[in-house]
């Protein structure tokens, strides 16, 4: 069991050099608008694949091509590799065990975030039907759901390390290893498969015929009931399964970051945001759907090759 | 399941840190095993029983009700 898919252990300081230049910047640039000057382009289009070509075509007939300024580009950037490299970087002496903690602590850190996506979602919802001021700053800037899209572009890493750094350094002299929880298959698997194909349907097709207003946030209960649906035990879990899920997770981050990464520099302004909505489900799906797969070729390569007798 | 990790390491008078870097992992890791939180794979046992020179169930077997 060699540890795979990691950057060698110097990375992690390089993570460091990346990340904490890149979130001073960031906050600068999300809190009082700094912008580097000089460091834009006129590039901002509007966006064909948003928007389709029609409208794109006549916004920029009538505003032409904008500026672009990519310092929140160049933060977010260097955030989110600093980060990667922090967490995905070798130790000093990884073994099969810090492997093994390394996933868990991954599992856990993306069960964290969406809890705090979840409540957040109660939150704000409740406080939507019951009238309350809460945009005017009850829970500061996490009064706003928006909020949780801009956290969540780099809380599933941070979360992450932090479990991870705690099961590694808490005790001097061993490492803190739990096997992790499942939700028992029964009824969660199936309940939550509903549900996300509930709020899925009624999310897309009220998006696409507009039905009710009020009907659109049920998409935002959807990464919940993904999330329950990811959670929930294989109908037989064991060491191999454990394994297999740990890799899916693994591959699901990696591929999250990279998708993310490239629609920073692909979209920009609000049509980034817009991807960000899909980014609260793009963990979970490609999750869900590369261990599903992986778990079907086991079966199927078990059952074309019979033991021989 | 049990091991007699710590009865070994005695008897061959090596410390954690020594039996460690003999096998690649780290310090931590064979706390971990000796105190029975973790269940090492079949290669790191194998590893561990090559340098006791003896069998890996004459070091780590299952307990009663496993």
């Amino acid at each position: 069991m060699e540890p795979q898919l990691l950057f060698p252990s110097k990375f992690r300081y390089l993570g460091s050099l990346l990340a904490i230049p890149g979130f001073i910047l960031g906050w600068f640039t999300q809190t009082k608008s700094y912008e580097i000057p000089g460091f834009s382009l006129n590039i901002h289009a509007p966006n064909v694949i948003l928007t389709g070509k029609a409208e794109a075509d006549k916004k920029l007939l009538s505003y032409g091509l904008q500026p672009e300024n990519f310092t929140n580009e160049l933060a977010l950037t260097l955030v989110i590799v600093g980060l990667l490299f922090i967490a995905f970087s070798r130790l000093k002496r990884e073994d099969e065990l810090t492997s093994r903690i390394r996933s868990h602590a991954l599992y856990w850190g993306i069960l964290v975030n969406y809890l705090i996506y979840a409540a957040l979602v109660v939150f704000i919802t409740t406080a939507d039907v019951l009238n309350l001021n809460v945009g005017g700053g009850l829970l500061g800037p996490f009064s706003y759901y928006f909020a949780f899209l801009v956290y969540n572009l780099f809380s599933p890493l941070v979360i992450f390390i932090g479990i991870f750094c705690f099961l590694l350094f808490r005790n001097k002299n061993e490492f803190v290893y739990k096997p992790i929880k499942y939700l028992p298959n029964k009824p969660y698997r199936i309940v939550s498969k509903w549900f996300s194909g509930i709020f899925f349907v009624v999310g897309v097709l009220n998006g696409i015929f507009e039905f009710r207003q009020w009907l659109q946030s049920i998409l935002f209960l959807l990464p919940v009931a993904l999330f329950a649906w990811a959670y929930t035990r294989e109908k037989s879990e064991d060491e191999f399964v454990d394994v297999v899920r740990m890799d899916a997770m693994k591959i699901a981050i990696y591929v999250n970051y990279g998708v993310l990464l490239m629609s920073n520099f692909l979209f920009y302004g609000n049509d980034f945001w817009m991807v960000q909505e899909l980014n609260l489900i793009t963990i979970p799906v490609i999750f869900i759907a590369w261990f599903q797969y992986k778990l079907y070729r086991i079966n199927k390569q078990s059952e074309a090759k019979p033991l021989a007798s | 399941m049990k091991n007699s990790l710590r009865v070994e390491r005695a008897i061959k008078n090596i410390t954690q840190g020594e039996l460690a870097d003999l096998i690649g992992v780290s310090r931590q890791t064979i706390n971990t095993i000796e105190s029975n939180k973790y269940v090492p794979s079949t290669v790191l046992a194998l590893k561990i029983a090559r340098v006791f020179e003896k069998k890996v169930e004459e070091i780590f077997e299952l307990e009663e009700g496993e």
